[in-house]
């Protein structure tokens, strides 16, 4: 096989494949790398291959320098790479010596895998969820995480509040996900969505002849759901009746289908979500207190989007990868613009809103960046540009006036101020210097 | 003011999601005051804000951590490449745009975060 040969075949495959001298230069990159990384191949060779390559092997752990001193090959080692855009890359890698004909080292060679669709099939076929998915560097949100974990592996009930489009579900699921359950089903019942009728059936099922149009028997959820995880949603819908019935079950875990007379055990994990205050409901008279007590044996409350604004830019890039992915796009990013409108929006509507939004920039922006012209009119019209247009301005109002509302709301207390933002305490009085904000105020 | 470099044989580290080491560079009005080495944890934000360092240079970062920094207030100059001290000196002397500094493959990326520094200065 000649040169041209080899390069045809090389330049025809999906995985990169690149070779170094004994210097660690780039001898030579494929188009399949070029893609991969995002660096052409013109800039790649004669650079050195830590730099065109990003992996997070390159320093402690290079399979490329251990395969060079060793003389054997490795195959199918795992790490990531940041491409030239900064997404960070699963790969698998694989190495060999390249030797000239006397036998003698001349350098080495590396392919690489993208394994970015194989983790993203794996994940749809896991039902996707583990706490790594929930994205957020606020401190609120990771308390909630570090009780979640700790309550996953008991069998005590818990309840999640929170407004809707905070991720109630999806809670729910990373705790049966982290939990012994995770082998056995998770089944979810949305007790707002049905009539108390249809509800009572659906939970617990009912026997041939039941009632009119029960004409075989039918499992309900708390059957189907064997040992393994009932999340009830909006939990605060059901009538007194059906309260009593869960009460029941939940006491002597035991159920009767419709028109059976005979019980039924369960053994199901139960997590409740609701975004009603529940001890509100029980004072006024429209939750049973004993219910309540029953099932608010472990209590999380997810925050709002809007009181951990910080995560906005987070989960923003993470929608955009996913959806990349998902529709096969090349969307690069967020402009300034955008994020400008993102952070004076109120998201009433919380991490639901921001990925439909994401959703409905994506089909309106090509393959560019999703600038604030691809948002919805009354959020652009919402959003106020200051009068000398500049939008670094502008975002240097909207933080400086989240810094000052916080700590009017913590009587200056920049200890107190910085535990509420989310942020380390030099990370304020970086903030303060800069915004020129004076704490004798 | 404090700048961290993050560095691994003598070259910015090409990864600083995984670096393990850090140049500190503490300076005030009057000049440098003084440069130490120090080893990163696996919590390498948290090694910055402990060190209280002001500005980063490093080699490729990834979004999600880019955007954590920046949150904090710290400056950030990703992907960046080459020798550590020819590094310094361009930093001092803002030159850090420049492509002779830039990771293979980064400059021609305008808009996306890895060249964000220039185009913030642009829009400012």
């Amino acid at each position: 096989m000649n040169i041209q040969e080899t390069s045809a075949i090389l330049e025809s495959i999906s995985d990169g494949v690149f070779t170094v001298d004994e210097n660690w230069k780039i001898t030579s990159f494929n188009r399949a790398a070029e893609e991969i990384t995002g660096v052409k191949r013109k800039d790649a060779i004669g650079s050195f291959c830590s730099e065109v390559f990003k992996s997070s092997m390159c320093e402690t752990g290079c399979a490329l320098r251990r395969t060079l001193e060793t003389s054997k090959p490795i195959i199918n080692k795992s790490g990531f790479i940041i491409n030239s855009s900064g997404e960070k890359i699963p790969v698998t890698i694989s190495t060999a010596v390249l030797r000239n004909e006397n036998g003698q080292i001349i350098g080495g060679a590396e392919t690489f895998r993208d394994l970015r669709e194989v983790e993203a099939l794996k994940s749809e076929l896991r039902g996707e969820l583990s706490f790594g998915s929930f994205i957020t560097h606020s401190n609120s949100m990771k308390n909630v995480l570090e009780l979640a974990k700790a309550v996953a592996d008991s069998p005590s009930t818990v309840v999640i509040s929170g407004e809707t489009g905070t991720g109630k579900e999806v809670l729910a699921k990373s705790i049966h996900s982290m939990s012994s359950r995770k082998a056995e089903p998770f089944v979810a019942v949305n007790c707002g969505a049905l009539p108390d009728t249809l509800l009572e059936s659906e939970l617990f099922g009912y026997k041939k002849g039941a009632f009119t149009g029960a004409d075989r028997d039918k499992q309900g959820r708390f059957s189907l759901v064997k040992n393994g995880t009932l999340f009830l949603d909006e939990i605060g819908e059901i009538t007194p009746a059906l309260q009593v019935r869960l009460l029941r079950v939940l006491q002597e875990r035991s159920f009767e289908p419709l028109g059976s007379t005979k019980s039924e055990q369960t053994n199901a994990r139960i997590i409740v979500a609701t975004h009603r205050d529940l001890a509100k409901m029980v004072a006024e008279g429209k939750f049973r207190q004993d219910l309540f007590y029953r099932i608010n044996v472990m209590s999380l409350q997810l925050p709002p989007l809007r009181e951990r604004k910080e995560d906005i830019p987070l989960l923003a890039e993470h929608f955009v990868e996913k959806l990349n992915l998902i529709q096969n796009r090349k969307v690069s990013g967020i402009s300034s613009e955008a994020y400008a409108v993102f952070m004076n929006h109120s998201w009433p509507g919380n991490v639901r809103e921001l990925e439909n939004l994401i959703e409905r920039a994506f089909v309106l922006c090509g393959d560019g960046m999703i600038d604030s012209i691809h948002l919805p009119s009354e959020l652009n019209s919402s959003f106020q540009t200051i009068e000398t247009g500049n939008i670094a301005d502008t975002l240097r109002k909207s933080e400086r006036d989240v810094l000052i509302s916080a700590l009017q709301r913590n009587s200056y207390n920049c200890a107190a101020t910085a535990k509420e933002l989310g942020i380390h305490k030099t990370t304020l009085y970086r903030k303060l210097k800069k915004l020129n904000i004076s704490l004798s105020s | 003011m404090a700048l961290a470099i993050t560095i691994w044989n003598n070259r910015i580290s090409p990864v600083f999601d995984v670096a393990t080491c850090a140049l500190i560079i503490k300076k005030d009005s009057s000049g440098e005051q003084g440069r130490h080495i120090r080893k990163l944890s696996n919590q390498i934000i948290q090694d910055l804000l402990d060190n209280q360092i002001d500005e980063l240079i490093c080699g490729a970062v990834s979004k999600r951590i880019y955007r954590v920094i920046e949150s904090h207030g710290i400056k950030v100059y990703p992907f960046i490449s080459g020798d550590v001290e020819f590094v310094i000196n361009a930093w001092q002397q803002n030159r850090l745009h420049e492509l002779a500094y830039s990771m293979p493959g980064c400059h021609r990326r305008k808009r996306l975060h890895c060249c964000k520094i220039k185009t913030e200065k642009e829009m400012l």
